[in-house]
């Protein structure tokens, strides 16, 4: 088994891109929700989203033609550009695996698909909506833009897709199949997404406060995220530098309900994270927590992480209080937050946090603002529709002097 | 670890093209599937076809393999499906109220998984109780290949034991009319295939039978097409499953309907292994694109001696190859 490291990171989030950018954001608390641009929002009862409004995928992409891709799609490969380019990597050929998660593809294409059915009755769609729609183009954008020609495939495990893609990437790395991977996920803020969350009753009034008294839901966002991982020792030789290692990570299902979280089998894929990553609980220093803001999920994580911590559990921030819900990208910015905590010395804030709730007694959710600490150990959760979870461990760099 | 395939799972459609009103074409369609029959009424309506199709799939290899879930092994069994877009109709169906309800958010909430790309994957955990790794893949016409793929890294990596590998293709109105505007005039088809995957010790010591080994499999990103593409790629995955071209009985393919790509892969099919016999099965079940090529493996299973080959390629940049070899008893 070989050891598998962070060497790059590559966030394209509403409160900033690039992990200088990012990490500055997060550290401030800084919040990325507004009235939504994207699409017509009249007439909905919920208005606000987390969209990345100064997205210029020209500025940020050098290979690929933004013509040809989703909105999507050029998340995954300008959050890709940026993650090898802040690997020092230049070409990744035919031994880089490319991985990217998404919860719902190209769906912003289905949309105006929709609109102009419903305006003008079926017809043959428009030929470059069509052509961008398959989501395993997600992956192939990354893959296209940064010179990879190895393993590529694109994810869905709803919200937990990127974890899932990160987590496939470390069994490729350490397995010794693959030397590199770049692995992440994306997904675009659409009009379907926002009215499936509106309807469901999980939408925030135009605040997402996790983990508070007074949360009332989520909010839907976008975004790009994507990790360099390779080999310990590859990092070594080329003298790259390390974020953090990924100790391990488990997958599982609860097979329970369509979207309901269950306590129990998130306790144990923590439990069975925790084990295959050869740490005991009290070794985690920080849990970048699911955290969407809404009554049901809060509570159900706070309760899985007392199962299985106990009394003393180490703090738990979300970052989904600044960022709102990206989606199937939302674990991989919680991955590279994890990173960021570990090579900077912080603990990331849950910003809106007003009031402890008494529910989940026990919670310490970093409420505010970011805290100086010391970060060894890190666990990413992200639970999705269909009762998928994936939670990822991660190490501080390894002393490689 | 050897991989092995102990179990099948197929929803074939009929074998003859059904007209359909424009703008869809002819197609071939599976015109006796009733979900609701099979699933019940309450499964079927949270659930598109296409995720009813993979269920009724699923459900099939299982009982195939003669593998019983019980609370002793339903934490180690995992699902992978494949979608190349998930449901198309389905995100159709529940956003056109978006548009036409007096408040767009006025939607069916049992239909908001539709907008989810791997809700099939988790309804069909619920249905069978399957709480292992659960993941959906997806990789264009090569998905079906790249569920193998997955399915195989989830076993050696010990996320599970066994893994229900599946993929689906639905023909419904919007599908069919964005597969015609993205692949032009081929006729589609659809059905679905699934497959239980577990390692060959597992299989033997629970007394079920192999069908076939998993020798090699991989999806990967290639810079255009060439006849050495192809070559290359046949080269390599028959190098790694350890089966030189001359024992190869069958290669099962897909038209592209790239020209270029479709005259690259006949060319490079034909070189690499020229003795094999070659097998699109567009004539019998249609483009099922996302799970052409899992039917096509179903196919191979019945009629073909192993070892044999499947190719699927994705004119958009994506060769997928996978090589099954016989497992002796």
């Amino acid at each position: 088994m070989h050891r598998v490291v962070i060497t790059g990171l590559g966030p394209v989030s509403s409160i900033g891109i690039g992990a200088d950018g990012f990490c500055h954001a997060v550290r401030a608390g800084k919040s990325g929700i507004s009235r939504i641009s994207s699409f017509d929002v009249s007439g909905f009862e919920h208005q606000m989203a987390g969209e990345v409004a100064d997205f210029d995928a020209g500025k940020l992409i050098t290979r690929l033609n933004v013509a040809d891709w989703g909105r999507a799609s050029l998340f995954a490969a300008a959050a890709a550009r940026l993650a090898a380019d802040d690997a020092g990597i230049q070409d990744f050929g035919d031994d880089a695996a490319v991985l990217m998660g998404t919860t719902s593809g190209e769906i912003p294409n289905v949309v105006a698909m929709t609109e102009s059915w419903y305006l003008n009755g079926p017809a043959t769609p428009d030929g470059t909506l069509a052509a961008q729609l398959p989501a395993g183009r997600l992956a192939l954008a990354a893959a296209q833009e940064v010179g990879a020609t190895g393993e590529t495939m694109t994810f869905s495990a709803a919200c937990a897709a990127a974890n899932c893609a990160i987590g496939y990437a470390y069994d490729l790395v350490s397995s010794g199949e693959v030397p590199v991977a770049v692995a992440g996920g994306a997904d675009a803020v659409s009009r379907f997404t926002h009215a499936a969350f509106n309807r469901l009753g999980a939408l925030a009034k135009d605040t997402c406060r996790p983990f508070d008294r007074e949360r009332d839901g989520m909010l839907t966002a976008e975004g790009g995220a994507a990790l360099v991982l390779e080999t310990l020792n590859g990092a070594i030789e080329r003298g790259a530098r390390i974020y953090a290692e990924v100790l391990g990570y488990a997958v599982s299902c609860d097979a329970y309900h369509p979207s309901a979280p269950e306590p129990k089998s998130i306790a144990r894929t923590m439990d069975s994270a925790l084990r295959r990553s050869g740490v005991t609980p009290d070794e985690v220093d920080y849990i970048c927590a699911h955290g969407t803001g809404t009554r049901l999920n809060d509570r159900v994580e706070a309760q899985a992480i007392r199962s299985v911590y106990g009394e003393t559990t180490p703090p738990v921030s979300s970052l989904k209080s600044m960022l709102g819900h990206t989606m199937g990208a939302a674990s991989g910015f919680g991955s590279i937050a994890c990173a960021l905590a570990m090579s900077r010395g912080f603990i990331p804030p849950t910003i809106n946090h007003r009031h402890s709730d008494p529910e989940l007694d026990g919670i310490d959710p970093v409420a505010g603002t970011a805290r100086e600490a010391t970060v060894r150990v890190a666990q990413n959760n992200a639970f999705g529709f269909g009762g998928n979870n994936a939670i990822v461990l991660f190490g501080s760099a390894p002393c490689t002097s | 670890m050897h991989i092995v395939i102990s179990g099948r799972g197929t929803i074939w459609p009929d074998p003859v093209p059904q007209a359909h009103t424009p703008p869809s074409g002819p197609a071939f369609t599976v015109g006796s599937f009733d979900g609701e029959a099979v699933l019940g009424r309450r499964t079927a309506q949270y659930n598109h076809r296409s995720a009813q199709l993979a269920m009724v799939a699923c459900g099939r290899a299982l009982d195939d393999a003669g593998l019983r879930v019980t609370d002793e092994n339903r934490d180690r069994i995992g699902v992978t499906l494949g979608t190349a877009a998930g449901s198309v109709t389905g995100m159709v169906e529940f956003g056109m109220d978006t548009f036409s309800q007096p408040r767009p958010h006025m939607v069916a909430a049992a239909k908001s998984s539709h907008c989810v790309l791997s809700s099939p994957a988790g309804a069909a955990a619920i249905v069978y109780g399957l709480r292992g790794a659960n993941a959906t893949v997806t990789a264009g016409p090569a998905t079906g290949l790249a569920v193998l793929r997955h399915a195989v890294v989830m076993l050696r990596a010990g996320h599970t034991d066994a893994v229900l590998a599946a993929a689906s293709e639905e023909f419904t109105g919007p599908t069919s009319w964005l597969a015609r505007a993205a692949r032009g005039q081929q006729v589609q088809g659809e059905g679905a295939a699934a497959f239980v995957l577990e390692g060959r010790d597992s299989a033997r010591a629970a007394g079920r039978k192999a069908l076939a080994a998993v020798a090699a499999v991989g999806v990967r990103a290639v810079a255009g097409f060439s006849a050495g593409q192809f070559t290359d790629s046949l080269a390599r995955a028959l190098g790694r499953a350890g089966v030189s071209a001359p024992e190869v009985s069958a290669v099962a393919f897909r038209h592209t309907g790239v020209h270029e790509v479709d005259e690259a892969q006949r060319s490079g099919l034909v070189q690499a292994l020229p003795e094999a016999r070659q097998v699109s099965d567009e004539e019998r079940i249609g483009d099922c694109y996302s799970a052409h090529a899992l039917l096509q493996l179903a196919g191979l299973l019945d009629e073909a001696t192993l070892p044999a080959v499947i190719v699927a390629a994705d004119p958009d940049g994506l060769l997928s190859v996978a090589v099954l070899k016989g497992v002796p008893e």
